[in-house]
């Protein structure tokens, strides 16, 4: 780049380089310390947690009050969770997101109820989710059930995998809506306007048009959804997950062992916490390739999804 | 023209009524206000059971009002296995005194009765000498187990863990002094009310061998007192200073709460907004490509973190290496907690601001750039007042994160509801209240009631803020952008 420089300015040119080096190298600094935060908590967590990464912890059951052995409970319990979650939470949010794209007016009062909607459902505190999910879902729907069903007994009135699995699903379903949203709109309009325009309803133009042509949102969201809920704990610390429940879960009023609560409970619960650190390690290990996985796989066909974006 | 609508079907431009398809789309409609829903139910469902605090207790418990004492006590000496009788039988007096003495007796009571039983104590009014007796008498207390299990394990010989047995002596020793003050106080006061079927009923109690007819005695007067009081009391002690839901006498004031859930929000703020700003500035305006596509992926990893994960970094690595570089006495305190909750809310402070930086329209660039600035006079000059209102908005919806994130609160703040400015003390956040004790309070408790209202508070916080965010600052933004 040339420099201009004027007789007498020289000065005020070191200065403006002087402050331009300082801004950009401390706005550089605090991206570094962000990167470096980042690779230290990675880091020091696979460190620690490698040596037992063997393929027994991920089989084996915990074993002497949950100082030795595997996680294999918490692991299918956390895919059962999130399974079920995504049952609930993928359709419900694909709906929502259609019918933000293509029913409603942009700018009609009901589109903006359900964005604020969206907006602030993304914002709760997972924990309120928590509580929701224990007044209503346990508490209300549950002993509701109970009442009509199995008078005097216990069945659904209590913490389960499928209370959990629908708070978390109303938890992820911000998520989900988002995603596919972005990807409708990768759609081209004209693909639209030509079905319609060939006499197609449209309710067969979102079936044969905008579905299929947004698929990779609607999985984008999913992964994401299924990334949340395996880490998020503060939900399902009351609607049904288990301290510690060898067996995996049988039916749907079964509790469920679930890998971030069992992070929790190993490190501020358990009856040894210094003998479990390593499995606490290993475990955390285990959580954080689960979510990685995931999350890169979504960010792959995020990007995928954006490109086409650009180019459409 | 001529031709007459009979004469041919007319256009029906898709118009024609399909049941099927009715059928869908109006499902489609009903089922995409699920979200909105949701929003109504929580509110309704988190208040509804907040609400006996404000209302008085509901029509089942009032029924049941008659044995609630008595369910009371027995269900906490079931649930403390250890408790000695001591204990119990004082805490009943307690109780029994201010049930039937009214809402102003109430609090006098138990104002001199804790503060005896502190006092005693060797004279020092903090929380740390009381709560290992809270400990002791209720092991299975999850909230206090970080402090028991992890903190002692860690703790460097600086500050040696306390010795339960020693605690415990100690606490006996100060509940038979706190008998002896009861009783003095029960006839105290029964003396000055004049009342003679008072003193016969606070006799009895603290005999505690004639449960049942204290019981009735005292369900009556209760009732008779809510209901001529309300709840005006339970109002003072919302605000009170002293959180201790599970002693046999709960105080549910929640200043310690509101301290430490600022303490650790304002912690993380400082150190994470400046950070996260500074960030989302270099990778709009200074960074070269190569750094902005690999800055950009690794930020968004930190978003992907399970908050359980950051915690679990905080309380095992995070907290010692802290410790042995500051040299504070408690491992695990608010410092430790609001960094750690930091790491949490810089992706989202990062993400928000780096997109209102980004939406600064170039044509603003261009025009500095040509008037002579250089880059960073552009960038601070220009660029970062134009999208103030987007930076702001990162902010607040980082702080609404911070205030309501739990597990990092819940495993790496110490929580000890203690009321104190000092940073390097252990606090306790409203929403790691509610994680911690949610689990092990009896359904339709005052307990129970006191957690969703914190859950309430939360709520209602949050959406406040986000209301806050959509109809003000994003408004705000786009008059500065559009140059309105």
């Amino acid at each position: 780049m040339a420099q201009f420089s004027f007789a007498g300015t020289e000065g005020a040119t070191f200065k403006r380089r002087l402050y331009g080096n300082v801004a950009s190298g401390v706005s550089g600094f605090a991206a570094l310390v962000i990167v470096a935060i980042v690779v230290v908590v990675i880091s020091s967590i696979f460190i620690g947690g490698y040596k037992n990464f063997t393929w027994e912890f991920l089989t084996q059951e915990p074993t002497e009050g949950m100082t030795a052995g595997g996680i294999y409970p918490a692991i299918i319990g956390t895919v059962i969770m999130t399974l079920l979650m995504s049952v609930m939470a993928v359709p419900l949010g694909t709906v929502t997101a259609i019918y933000l794209s293509e029913f409603a007016k942009a700018n009609s009062a009901f589109a903006r109820t359900i964005r604020f909607a969206v907006n602030t459902l993304a914002s709760i505190p997972s924990i309120v989710f928590g509580l929701f999910g224990l007044g209503f879902f346990v508490q209300f729907v549950g002993k509701g059930m109970d009442d009509i069903m199995t008078p005097g007994n216990l069945v659904w009135g209590q913490p389960n995998i499928l209370w959990a699995s629908m708070t978390m699903g109303l938890l992820t379903l911000p998520v989900v809506i988002v995603s596919v949203e972005e990807a409708i709109r990768t759609v081209p309009r004209d693909l639209v306007d030509a079905s319609l325009a060939l006499g197609a309803t449209r309710l067969q133009t979102i079936r044969k048009i905008i579905i299929p042509g947004s698929l990779s949102g609607i999985l984008t969201g999913m992964i994401l959804a299924i990334s949340r809920g395996a880490g998020e704990v503060a939900p399902i610390l009351f609607t049904g997950a288990a301290f510690f429940l060898p067996q995996i879960p049988h039916a749907l009023t079964s509790q469920f062992m679930h890998l971030g609560y069992h992070i929790y409970v190993l490190s501020t619960q358990s009856a040894n916490v210094d003998k479990t650190i390593p499995l606490q390690y290993t475990t955390t290990m285990v959580l954080l390739l689960l979510t990685f996985t995931l999350n890169i796989s979504a960010v792959v066909l995020r990007s995928r999804v954006r490109s086409k974006l650009k180019a459409a | 023209m001529q031709q007459k609508p009979s004469e041919r079907p007319p256009l029906t431009l898709g118009k024609k009524f399909r049941f099927i398809e009715w059928l869908v789309e109006s499902g489609i409609r009903t089922l995409s206000f699920i979200s909105f829903a949701a929003i109504i139910l929580i509110f309704v469902f988190v208040f509804k059971e907040a609400s006996p605090v404000f209302f008085g207790k509901s029509e089942a418990e009032k029924a049941s009002t008659k044995d609630s004492m008595a369910s009371v006590i027995n269900l906490q000496s079931s649930s403390k296995a250890d408790t000695t009788v001591g204990t119990e039988k004082v805490e009943a007096v307690i109780k029994g005194k201010g049930a039937l003495k009214g809402t102003d007796v109430i609090v006098k009571v138990d104002a001199n009765g804790h503060k005896k039983k502190v006092t005693t104590n060797g004279g020092k009014i903090e929380q740390e000498e009381y709560d290992p007796f809270a400990d002791d008498t209720k092991p299975d207390d999850t909230e206090k187990k970080p402090d028991n299990t992890v903190a002692p394990v860690k703790v460097s010989p600086v500050k040696p863990a306390p010795d339960p047995k020693k605690e415990i002596a100690k606490s006996k020793k100060d509940i038979q002094d706190s008998i002896k003050n009861v009783q003095n106080l029960a006839l105290q006061t029964a003396k000055a009310k004049d009342s003679i079927a008072a003193a016969i009923a606070a006799k009895s109690l603290v005999d505690a061998k004639d449960k049942a007819e204290a019981d009735s005695a005292a369900a009556k007067e209760k009732r008779n007192a809510e209901e001529s009081k309300g709840n005006s009391n339970f109002g003072k002690m919302l605000i009170g200073d002293t959180w201790q839901p599970v002693s046999t006498v709960p105080k549910f004031g929640m200043l310690p709460l509101i301290i430490g859930t600022l303490k650790v929000t304002l912690i993380s703020l400082l150190f994470g907004a400046p950070l996260a700003i500074l960030a989302a500035l270099f990778t709009s305006m200074f960074a070269p490509k190569w750094a902005r596509e690999t800055i950009k992926p690794i930020i968004e990893l930190l978003a992907g973190f399970p908050s359980v994960v950051i915690g679990f970094f905080a309380l095992i690595v995070m907290a010692t290496i802290f410790q042995d570089i500051f040299h504070y006495q408690y491992r695990l305190n608010s410092f430790v907690g609001g960094i750690a909750m930091s790491f949490a809310i810089i992706p989202i402070i990062y993400t928000i601001s780096e997109d209102a930086l980004t939406a600064v329209p170039n044509t603003l660039r261009d025009a500095s750039t040509a008037l002579g600035a250089t880059r960073w006079q552009t960038a601070f000059k220009i660029v970062l007042p134009a999208a103030i209102p987007g930076v702001f908005a990162a902010i607040i919806l980082g702080f609404g994160r911070a205030f309501g994130e739990t597990m990092i609160a819940l495993m790496a703040t110490g929580n000890a509801p203690l009321t104190s400015a000092n940073i390097l003390e252990p606090v306790r956040t409203f929403a790691a209240t509610i994680g911690a004790e949610m689990a092990e309070v009896v359904f339709g408790d005052q307990h129970y009631n006191v957690l969703f209202l914190i859950g309430a508070m939360l709520f209602v916080f949050t959406f406040s803020l986000n209301m806050l965010v959509e109809f003000y600052v994003r408004k705000k933004l786009l008059k500065r952008l559009q140059g309105k």
